[in-house]
């Protein structure tokens, strides 16, 4: 673990940044139709519990990343494997979201060029985030979130004054009741952005007070919960539910059909700002952790000596992950929440809340007899 | 040295998992093995210098590293 | 002329000038103190120098008729000959407190004592420290007899006299900018904070130009931990020469791999009080108007001195814009050239159409374009710096033609870019710290790279890039773009924007210590409660209009 300390303010706006990263760009909880939009709010309240474990979890074993508590709850051997297990999946995800990333940028802005490139490119500056700590990290976080909020902001507000919203969209709501909903909130958008929080319990070791990370890790979810709901909202009353669905960028198509006063037109470049800065510190995020986390794991002094070969490995494995976008489309969206986010998300991090606890017991027991 | 090895299990059990993946999606495991391979046999030139750039960099830092530091004992 | 350090401040410079000066020791042979014969003194002082005419050696019978010898030796030039011959010889020569009954010995305590009307004077044993001060500018006096010799200060000559600073001027605020002595210069913001607390410490740099370099900071405001940290960088320097505070800076900055100043530097006075009220600390370095002051921040970089004095509407107003212009002078024209070449979705149309109907007859892609412009505008740039004044405004003609209509006429380049060039130019002018404009500078060259390779993508990548590095620096242990990352809120209100005077209560947090309290409450200006002075007036004319 590196010497560094975060406030609070900070992490809150990491674990904004982190959660609205990819979500805010790609169609989430499209199974549920005109209500996506409260598909995700019931995400975010599942969530909520999520957030409950990974907190109860983190004080059990304040001050200590979760790699390294690990070791602590199952034993060295068996702590050192799921830790392993662990940063095998930071990696994955950075490397899904990387993928992620570089077909977006092909697909609307860059047709020739090649996405190995322009996942490199993208790399290396994670790659020199990572190396200078999180707390860079923490600190570019402050100063972009005031850059997406303004963005977000103008955004709103031009869509409602170019008068785009046709709130009929959105009707009927809960049209075949609310079970269907919770079912793709319980399915899909408790998992992705949400769940994916769990990486911040590499991360909350370095906070000034640590008595803050409920309210912290509640508050930034419930924020960009209502953002993401918000924007969805906007999304299928603007383009409707049919092409929200089947367009891979819905926010993009929104924001291309903003037309003011014949000069405010083809804004696709808050599109891509979003979409960068974005992914930029859920990519930074993931390979933060896998960097901090494969360090303890093998018991290396310096984890900044592993950022440049990790970063390498996701962008290798960003380009082999699937052959084609669809493949990895379908994977994101069939398997992957199932046989990884909630194994990962939920099962795992319970099991060991229930060892800890036990053990947790026995221990202030056994203080208690002495 | 120890990072490498790091590095290159990670990268080898992870491409284990999408293949797996991918064996999961209902591809043959004969397609998904060129899969992973495909994306570097069609690389262009340009790619193909930035890839192998990218590789070496490190190395080529490790190795003026230890020239310097044997320089500067002797 | 003016009085110098007095005998107590002069000790305690040698003693930290010891550890410097035995570098030097080992150079030459004559370590050894000096000797009680008169001759002796000279021929070595003689051979030490080269025999340099401009040493002068004066030989004076000391009184009228004690019979005793004295020689005084100064460096013309650097004393103030007028002090010597008066204070100085004149009155050793017309004494009438020696006789022939006192020894060599006495005669040293009687001179520094009752003889010479001077304000600071020492005695000195050893050649090393002797020879320090006889070549800053003070005079020697050996008396035949005695192994020690007196030091008075009279250290003076011919120096620039203080006048309007030409780096950072403006419309309202003092005029006057620093000069290139330092003595000069610690007296200046002296004059401005009258405060026992404003504390100066000196030490000489460079073992071969023996530098005067002093740190100044008020105590109690300043951070002990980063005084203590700037004085240990400084003792750390072991150099040859220190030739302008830029060698300072150089050595004694956080880290050497960025583009951006990690230290401020300025010419005037107000500045540096303004900046030593804020927790800073400066560093004056002798023989330049330049000082340093630290630790910096981001920010302070777009601070002037005018933003202060003008109502904070128009200073907020004016900040914004330096701020807004900076990043213009970023990526202005790394703009022009990702959205011509890669990004043209990305403009309206009627805009799009009109570039590219000037774009039609340039040969050259857009890149190519707009290096061409921006270099040879860089070219006109550093040559309007070194050539002779006499001919400046042949260049700015020629440049003016070249860089404007011709360039347009022959068809190599659009009238859009000429005109994204000198916003450009422009813009990068309007940073009120050079060495923060010059960083631009150079970074403006890799954003247009990358938009050239990359389009928005690369600018955007890059300009990421960039503001990590930004948050990585430090200065002094600082972050460097405190107070917006890490985000103190009660201090955002002078950085983007310059709020009211009337409400700024503290100092910055991280770099002050104890003092923190700025002003006291209810310093809001309020309008009068009782109009009655004047309504009275308007009240009787209304009486006597009804009349």
């Amino acid at each position: 673990m590196e010497k560094a300390k975060i406030s609070s303010y900070q992490l809150f706006v990491l674990m904004v940044l982190f959660q609205l990263g990819s979500a805010l760009l790609v169609p989430i909880g499209m199974e549920a139709k005109q209500d996506a939009w409260l598909a995700i709010l019931m995400g975010m309240t599942a969530a909520f519990i999520l957030m409950y474990i990974y907190d109860g979890l983190y004080r059990y074993n304040e001050g200590k990343p979760l790699t390294e508590f690990l070791k602590d709850i199952l034993g060295n051997f068996l702590g050192r494997f799921v830790a392993f297990l662990y940063v095998l999946y930071f990696v994955y995800l950075a490397a899904r979201v990387l993928r992620d990333l570089g077909v977006a940028l092909l697909t609307f802005a860059y047709p020739f060029t090649p996405l190995f490139v322009v996942n490199g490119i993208f790399i290396l500056v994670v790659i020199y985030t990572v190396y200078k700590g999180v707390e860079v990290i923490a600190r570019t976080g402050e100063l972009l979130v005031v850059l997406e909020f303004l963005l977000a902001v103008t955004f709103i507000i031009l869509i409602v004054v170019s008068g785009l919203i046709q709130v009929s969209n959105l009707k009927p709501v809960l049209e075949e009741g609310v079970l269907p909903v919770i079912k793709v909130a319980l399915k899909e958008t408790v998992y992705f952005p949400f769940g994916e929080v769990i990486v911040f319990l590499m991360i909350f070791p370095y906070l000034k007070q640590p008595e803050k990370i409920k309210k912290v890790g509640i508050g930034s979810i419930a924020l960009s919960g209502i953002f993401l709901s918000l924007f969805m909202a906007i999304n299928i009353s603007v383009i409707g539910i049919n092409l929200t669905a089947r367009s891979h960028y819905p926010l993009l198509t929104v924001i291309q059909s903003i037309e003011l006063t014949g000069f405010l037109e083809r804004l696709d470049i808050y599109f891509l700002v979003l979409l960068v800065i974005g992914m930029f510190f859920k990519i930074s995020v993931f390979a933060y952790a896998a960097v901090t986390g494969a360090a303890s794991v093998f018991s290396i002094k310096k984890p900044s000596r592993l950022a440049y070969p990790i970063g390498m490995v996701i962008l290798l494995l960003s380009i082999v992950i699937a052959s084609n976008y669809s493949e990895h489309i379908s994977e994101g969206v069939n398997i992957v929440p199932l046989y990884i986010h909630l194994p990962f998300q939920v099962i795992m991090p319970l099991f060991l809340l229930v060892i800890a606890s036990f053990k947790y017991k026995k221990k202030s027991k056994t203080a208690d007899e002495k | 040295m120890d990072v490498l090895g790091i590095s290159v299990l990670i990268l080898l059990l992870l491409i284990g998992l999408s293949l797996v993946l991918d064996l999961m999606v209902g591809l043959h495991f004969r397609t998904s093995v060129i899969h992973v391979f495909n994306p570097f046999l069609v690389m262009e030139v340009p790619e193909l210098i930035i890839f192998f750039f990218l590789m070496i960099a490190p190395f080529v830092y490790w190795f003026i590293k230890k020239i310097r530091k044997s320089r500067g004992q002797g | 002329m003016k009085k110098r350090p007095s005998i107590k401040k002069r000790r305690t410079k040698n003693d930290v000038n010891s550890g410097i000066s035995s570098v030097d020791q080992s150079n030459h042979e004559s370590v050894e103190c000096i000797s009680s014969s008169l001759s002796m003194n000279i021929e070595s002082i003689k051979k030490r120098t080269g025999h340099s005419p401009d040493i002068k050696f004066r030989k004076v019978d000391i009184g009228k008729n004690s019979g005793m010898k004295s020689v005084i030796v100064y460096v013309q030039g650097l004393v103030d000959e007028i002090t010597v011959t008066d204070f100085i010889i004149e009155s050793i020569m017309n004494s009438p407190r020696f006789s022939s009954e006192i020894m060599p010995q006495e005669a040293i305590g009687i001179i520094s004592e009752e003889v010479v009307s001077m304000g600071g004077i020492t005695t000195e044993e050893k050649w090393d420290s002797l020879y320090l001060s006889l070549l800053s500018g003070d005079t020697v006096i050996f008396v035949e007899g005695s192994n020690v010799a007196l030091i008075a200060s009279t250290q003076g000559g011919e120096t620039r006299s203080i006048q309007e600073s030409t780096t950072n001027t403006v419309v309202r605020g003092p005029k006057e900018g620093f000069t290139e002595s330092i003595t000069t210069n610690i007296a200046m913001v002296r004059r401005i904070i009258n405060n026992p607390d404003l504390w100066v410490e000196s030490m000489k740099i460079g073992s071969v130009t023996n530098t005067d370099v002093s740190i100044m900071y008020i105590n109690g405001i300043a951070e002990k931990k980063i005084v203590g940290e700037i004085r240990s960088r400084l003792k750390k320097i072991n150099i040859d020469s220190v030739l302008e505070s830029g060698y300072i800076e150089q050595l004694i900055e956080d880290g050497t791999m960025t583009p951006f100043p990690t230290l401020h530097n300025t010419e005037r006075p107000d500045v540096v009080a303004g900046t030593l009220l804020e927790g800073s600390i400066a560093i004056f370095v002798d023989g330049t108007p330049f000082v340093l002051l630290g630790p910096a921040l981001f920010i302070q970089f777009f601070q002037s001195p005018e933003d202060y004095y003008n109502r904070f509407f128009i200073a907020s107003a004016t900040r914004f814009l330096r701020i807004f212009v900076f990043i213009i002078s970023l990526i202005g024209p790394a703009l022009y050239v990702a959205v011509t070449t890669f990004d043209q979705s990305m403009i309206p149309t009627q805009l799009l159409i009109m570039i590219a109907a000037q774009r039609e007859s340039v040969p050259f892609p857009a890149i190519v374009e707009a290096l061409i412009m921006e270099v040879m505008f860089e070219i006109l740039r550093e040559a309007g710096l070194r050539m002779p004044k006499a001919i400046g405004s042949t260049i700015s003609i020629v440049g003016a033609l070249v860089i404007g209509q011709a360039a347009v006429q022959a068809g190599i380049v659009s009238p859009a870019m000429v005109i994204i060039v000198s916003i450009t130019a422009i813009a990068s002018f309007a940073t009120p710290s050079y060495s923060m404009a010059i960083s631009a500078r150079l970074l403006r060259f890799v954003f247009m790279i990358s938009a050239a390779t990359f389009g928005t993508y690369g600018i955007i990548m890059v300009f990421i890039l960039v503001l990590v590095h930004l948050c990585s620096l430090r200065s002094f242990g600082v972050p460097y773009m405190s107070p917006l990352a890490p985000l103190i809120p009660s201090e955002v209100g002078d950085t983007v924007v310059r709020r009211p005077l009337s409400g700024r209560k503290a100092r910055p947090k991280l770099t002050t210590a104890d003092n923190k309290i700025r002003e006291g409450e209810h310093q809001k200006p309020q309008a009068a409660k009782d109009t009655g002075m004047v309504n009275a007036f308007y009240q009787k004319r209304g009486k006597r209009g009804s009349k």
